[in-house]
């Protein structure tokens, strides 16, 4: 039985659950949403997930929202199976959930409101905010020093090993460096630089990439 | 070895890990972070948080921040004592619970922590004047999440499910300081959400914490 994702396959939380299921070599299709037509907020939708934001999933009878609780379940449910993505002691799963947490609270809001500023505004004809964009690219600068500094001691932010911490930031860099013109922040940065090119060039994620340019 | 928790007991995110941590009768201690100071910026601090905020926790070799982090790390290890907040022997169960945590993370706390920032941190702390087009707008965002949490807990007692979670823990302390100021009527309007307010706040492990929830008490 393949697992449903809702949600456009180009949308960054959508694919942070995609890569997941990508990297544990888990069956999905991606169930189109068409959010300028605000298929995200209809009551069908709201079912799914009452926020009205994408992705849920639908696995069987199992139902789940919110990218981040989505892909610890998938994390946990394949354990054993393709890249261990958790850590293995109790301490090492706290590592990998604090650099998560880190992802959702020091980092997320400032790329978010940069992309939205620089890219999505204008894209949809709209004027985007100079000032506030500017203000997220210095206070993600300070995040980026700090990442530079833990890349220095690990490969990866949890530790030696590729996990959800790193898997959770895949989609939000993509969006930097790709569409928002910010790639400097990450290129300017030795450890920082040679970590998103390692987790970029996973073949998880390159698979990904080719089904959202489909 | 003894676990160290650095923060203070009138902070939202430290009170979060107290909870848990009271909840499962853990012993620990709590090693006071003078913020007035900027003790939280200094370079023996920032060694356990780079990005100096509090809570940390250190357990022997394992130094840990983020206080969603840290409380889940004090729930699974302590899970033998008696309480089970992560439901981890239930794979689905477990998933429903971090759902939730992740709505607080994701649409709880970004709507009310402007108005606690607003309406008791600027005029106690910073002597200043509320926004009050903040709090609004706040407000607003808030009233939506919680008509979520009025529907979703007219099927079940908790947030996820039937037993109290880290879901409804996480929630304790920034409810705490709302229930101080005006904007309390967004609890009391709801009455599923009065109810479950009432009933989670009245654990006695929260009861300790909320003595330390200090910030607008009169003296």
């Amino acid at each position: 039985m393949v697992v449903k994702v809702y949600g456009p396959i180009k949308a960054a939380c959508p694919q942070r659950v995609l890569s997941c299921l990508l990297e544990k070599d888990v069956d999905f299709q991606v169930v189109h949403l068409h959010l300028d037509a605000g298929d995200h907020k209809k009551p069908d939708f709201l079912l799914r997930q009452p926020f009205g934001q994408v992705p849920a999933i639908e696995d069987g009878d199992f139902k789940l929202f919110e990218s981040r609780a989505i892909i610890r379940y998938y994390a946990t449910k394949y354990e054993n199976r393709g890249p261990n993505l958790l850590g293995n002691s109790l301490e090492e799963k706290a590592v990998v959930d604090q650099w998560l947490e880190v992802e959702a609270h020091n980092f997320n809001d400032l790329v978010y409101n940069l992309v939205l500023q620089l890219v999505i505004l204008p894209r949809m004809g709209k004027q985007g905010d100079s000032a506030l964009a500017l203000t997220c690219q210095q206070k993600l600068d300070k995040v980026f020093d700090i990442y530079e500094q833990r890349l220095s001691a690990s490969a990866y932010l949890a530790g030696d090993s590729f996990t959800l911490a790193d898997l959770s930031h895949q989609p939000g860099i993509r969006y930097l460096v790709e569409d928002a013109g910010m790639g400097h922040l990450v290129s300017q940065r030795k450890h920082v630089n040679a970590w998103w090119e390692t987790i970029s060039n996973r073949p998880a994620w390159k698979k990904l990439m080719k089904l959202a340019s489909d | 070895m003894t676990i160290k928790l650095y923060g203070i007991t009138m902070s939202t995110c430290t009170a979060k890990v107290l909870a848990c941590l009271h909840e499962h009768g853990a012993e620990f201690e709590l090693v006071p972070v003078n913020l007035q100071n900027g003790e939280h910026k200094q370079p023996a601090f920032l060694a356990k948080n780079p990005f100096g905020q509090i809570p940390a926790l250190e357990d022997g070799h394992l130094t840990l921040f983020e206080s969603r982090a840290i409380s889940a790390y004090v729930a699974e290890k302590f899970k033998g004592s008696g309480c089970d907040l992560l439901r981890s022997q239930n794979p689905k169960e477990a998933a429903v619970v971090k759902t939730w945590m992740e709505v607080e993370s994701q649409q709880f706390s970004p709507a009310i922590s402007p108005i606690f920032y607003q309406s008791i941190i600027v005029p106690i702390l910073y002597g200043g004047t509320p926004n009050q087009t903040i709090i609004d707008e706040s407000s607003v965002k808030l009233g939506k999440v919680l008509d979520v949490y009025e529907k979703k807990l007219n099927s079940s007692k908790y947030l996820a499910g039937d037993f109290y979670s880290l879901a409804d823990l996480h929630h304790l302390t920034y409810i705490y300081y709302l229930m101080k100021t005006p904007y309390g009527k967004l609890i009391n309007e709801r009455p599923r959400v009065k109810a479950w307010w009432e009933d989670i706040s009245s654990r006695p492990a929260f009861k300790k914490v909320a003595a330390g929830l200090t910030l607008g008490d009169k003296n």
